[in-house]
Order: C-alpha cells, then structure tokens, then sequence
C-alpha cells in the first residue's frame, strides 16, 4: 500500500512539475520559421568577429556617455561619437553580411548561425563567451568624461580590442575531430583550457588582461607587464 | 426658470452643429494630432520595452494593454537569436492606435548578461516605423514586416556603399545635385546641410 501511495506520489510530482527546459537563445521561435542556407555561411577567425563587437560596443558606451553628460564640451562631441559609434556597427554588420550570417530580410541570429555552420562541418558548437565588458565600458565612460577627445577616445577603443580569441570551441583539444570542410580549417583559434570552455567567473579579469588594463601582477602575468 | 430650460434647449443643438461644422482645416489639424499622438505613444511604448530589457527581463513579452497616459498601446518583444557575446537579439515591437490612426514602430535590441545586476546594457538601432495594419503578436506578420523592412534596408547599405565608397569632392557634389529637386522650403538651408552631411560622411 505504502508502495502504491509512494508511486502515485511521485507519478503526481512528475506531472505537475515537468522539469524546466532551459530556452535556446540561438534558435528562438522567429529563427525556426525562416529558412537559412547553412552551406552559404563562411566561418572566419572568431577573433576578428569579436573584435568588431568589442568595437561597436564600446564605441556606442562612448556615445552614451556623451549623450548622458551635462557639459557642453562633452555633449559637443555627440556628433563624432555617433559617427564612430556608427563605423564601428557598419563594419561588424558588412562582415556578418559578406559571412551570409545576416540577410535584412530575415531575423538577425549571427552567433546561432555561425554555430549551426560549425555543427554541420565540425559536429560541435563554439562556446562564445557572454560578457557584457563592464570594467573596459567603465573606462571609455571615465575617458569621455575626463573631456578625451573622439580622436584619443577611438584609439583607446581600438587598444582595448581582444588580442586573442575569447571564446573557445571545445573540439579543439581533443583530437580527432573531423576537419574542417567548409573554409579550410581557418576557424577554433585561441582556446583557453583543457576543457575546452574557460572559467567564465574569471572572464572580466581576463578582458582586463587581455586589453593591458591595470597592469597589475596576477597568477598569470606575475610581472604585472 | 422655463426660459433659461428653453434657451438651453434651442442653443445645444445649434452649438453642436456648429462644433460639427469645422473647415477642411481644423479637421486636418485635428488629423494631425491624432497622429502625432499614436506615434508619441508608440515612442513611448518602445521606451518602455527597451527600460525592461534594461531590467533584465528576458524572453519573448507579450504586453497587448499597455497605457500611456490616457492612450494605449501594445509592446511585443521576441527574441531572434543570438550574438556574438551571449547578448540576447530582439525584435521590439510598439503598435498605438487612435480612432483610424495606426502606427507601429519595429527596432532591432541587444541585451546583453547582466553583470551581475541591472541595468543591462541595451543597444537599439534600426528604427523602422508603419502605418499598415500589421498585428504585431503574430510571428506571420512579424516575418512579413521584417521582410519589408529589409527590402528598405538593403537599399539604405546601397546609400551607405556609396558614402563609404565616393570620395568627400564626389560626395558633395552629387549632394549638391539634388538641390533643384528639393522643395523651396528646404533648398534655402541645403548648402549648410550638405556642409554637415560631408563633415559627417562614413569613412573606411
């Protein structure tokens, strides 16, 4: 009898708490509905993409903080911040368009594309890494706000480009794994740890690192070069 | 007391036929504001999704009664995929409607990860506004004004091709060419346009 209570229980649990699926961000509802040519895709170095993000995004983080400043000379400097904001994001978007990762008339889902090319050619996904880069942001929002100029403020957005790649594709380290038919095996570069994946509590330092902020020493850059 | 009930009575319909009668003007003004009005609201409403974007709010929203002061308007927020740094892709869509004005506003959004609390940077870009009456909450209609919108944007990349390509002389001058096609109004002040346009110009 207990047994028979035990297992109505538990049937009764399974029924009324499903476990919760997590959602896809790479192939919402939208991107199942349009149809995508996977073999059109190209698939350069993740670097160069990321590079661009970092670019706009930290071009736009100027712009905004221009656009939120209280002093004349800063917000002066509107119109040039949007332009570079603006050259930033038609760079990174003609590399998706040139890449068949973007078309104007489909829903944009670059990453989710890009990976689903990856799967195909490789039989895995890349792990891109999500950041926000809050402390480089942090430090173009002080630069405009010290009164830089758009000039100072594009080369300290351009030295604090990513050196290496930030993301990681798990197939890498671990041999064999099919080679690459799509693009010539230009793609998987920079790979940080054995695993594949990187400690992604530790992300924001790593930025910091990479970009030659703080200059600080650190288990992995003793000197503080 | 009869009197001031008689008087009422023979004034209110005379008024209200008067109030009815308005010149081609008023009614075009009245027009007008009617539709300054839906996109106003509709402006706000897009602010209102790209705050709770900003919040961390995730996922596709559905908000079909949202209020603006007195007017309403419907939000639709749906993810379309991913980017490059985990940032989460949407369509924001605002639609308002008064009497037989209808506006619907579509923009692109990135959210990206919080870190680790709001607000979380949002970037919008690509506004693109209509008033054909799309429902905004149906993934048909929403694929079909992304369809018509990117028609339009392919043609704004063939202007931004050329920008980007054409030198500062060949710029300006091909500026200057569309002067005489301009209405009076505007090719008063085109030479200090074209002035900031070529100031402004997207470079390589």
């Amino acid at each position: 009898m207990k047994k028979i209570l035990l297992l109505v229980l538990l049937l009764g649990l399974v029924i009324s708490g499903p476990p919760a699926i997590a959602e896809d961000d790479e192939s919402p509802a939208l991107e199942n509905a349009v149809k995508v040519d996977v073999d059109d895709i190209k698939l350069r170095p993740a670097l160069e993409i990321e590079q661009a993000v970092m670019e706009y995004m930290l071009a736009f983080e100027a712009y905004n903080s221009a656009k939120k400043s209280k002093d004349p000379a800063i917000r002066g400097k509107i119109v040039q911040l949007m332009k570079q904001y603006r050259e930033a994001y038609a760079r990174f978007l003609s590399m998706m368009h040139a890449d068949k990762l973007y078309e104007p008339q489909k829903p944009q889902n670059p990453a989710g594309r890009y990976n689903k090319k990856l799967k195909k050619d490789k039989g895995n996904k890349r792990n891109w890494k999500p950041t926000a880069a809050k402390d480089l942001r942090e430090k173009i929002k002080k630069l405009v706000e010290s009164g830089a100029s758009p000039k100072e403020i594009k080369e300290a957005i351009h030295a604090s480009l990513p050196k290496s790649a930030m993301s990681a594709d798990p197939c890498d380290p671990c041999n064999p794994c099919p080679p690459n038919q799509g693009d010539g095996g230009s793609i998987g570069q920079g790979n940080v740890g054995k695993d594949g994946g990187r400690d992604r509590d530790r992300d924001e330092d790593e930025d910091r690192d990479r970009a030659g902020f703080g200059n600080r020493p650190s288990p992995r850059n003793p000197g503080g070069k | 007391m009869v009197m001031v009930i008689g008087l009422i009575a023979i004034m209110m319909p005379v008024i209200f036929m008067l109030s009815r009668i308005g010149g081609s003007q008023t009614q075009l003004a009245i027009k007008y504001h009617e539709n300054l009005v839906a996109e106003t609201v509709a402006f706000s409403g897009s602010n209102a999704g790209l705050s709770r974007l900003q919040g961390n709010i995730r996922g596709y929203q559905d908000l079909p009664d949202e209020s603006s002061g007195e007017e309403k308007y419907a939000l639709n927020i749906r993810p379309t995929g991913a980017g490059f740094f985990g940032q989460t892709l949407y369509f924001l869509l605002t639609n308002a409607k008064i009497k037989s004005h209808n506006y619907t506003l579509m923009a692109e959004a990135e959210q990206f990860k919080p870190e680790p609390t709001p607000p979380v940077l949002v970037i919008s870009r690509d506004y693109w506004n209509t008033v054909e009456p799309y429902e905004i909450s149906l993934m048909a209609d929403v694929l079909s004004m992304q369809n018509y919108r990117g028609m339009e944007l392919l043609r704004l990349e063939e202007t931004r091709t050329f920008e980007r390509q054409s030198t500062l002389d060949q710029y300006k001058s091909e500026m200057q060419a569309k002067k005489l096609r301009l209405p009076a109004e505007i090719q008063s002040g085109w030479d200090k346009i074209v002035t900031t346009l070529v100031d402004e110009k997207i470079s390589e």
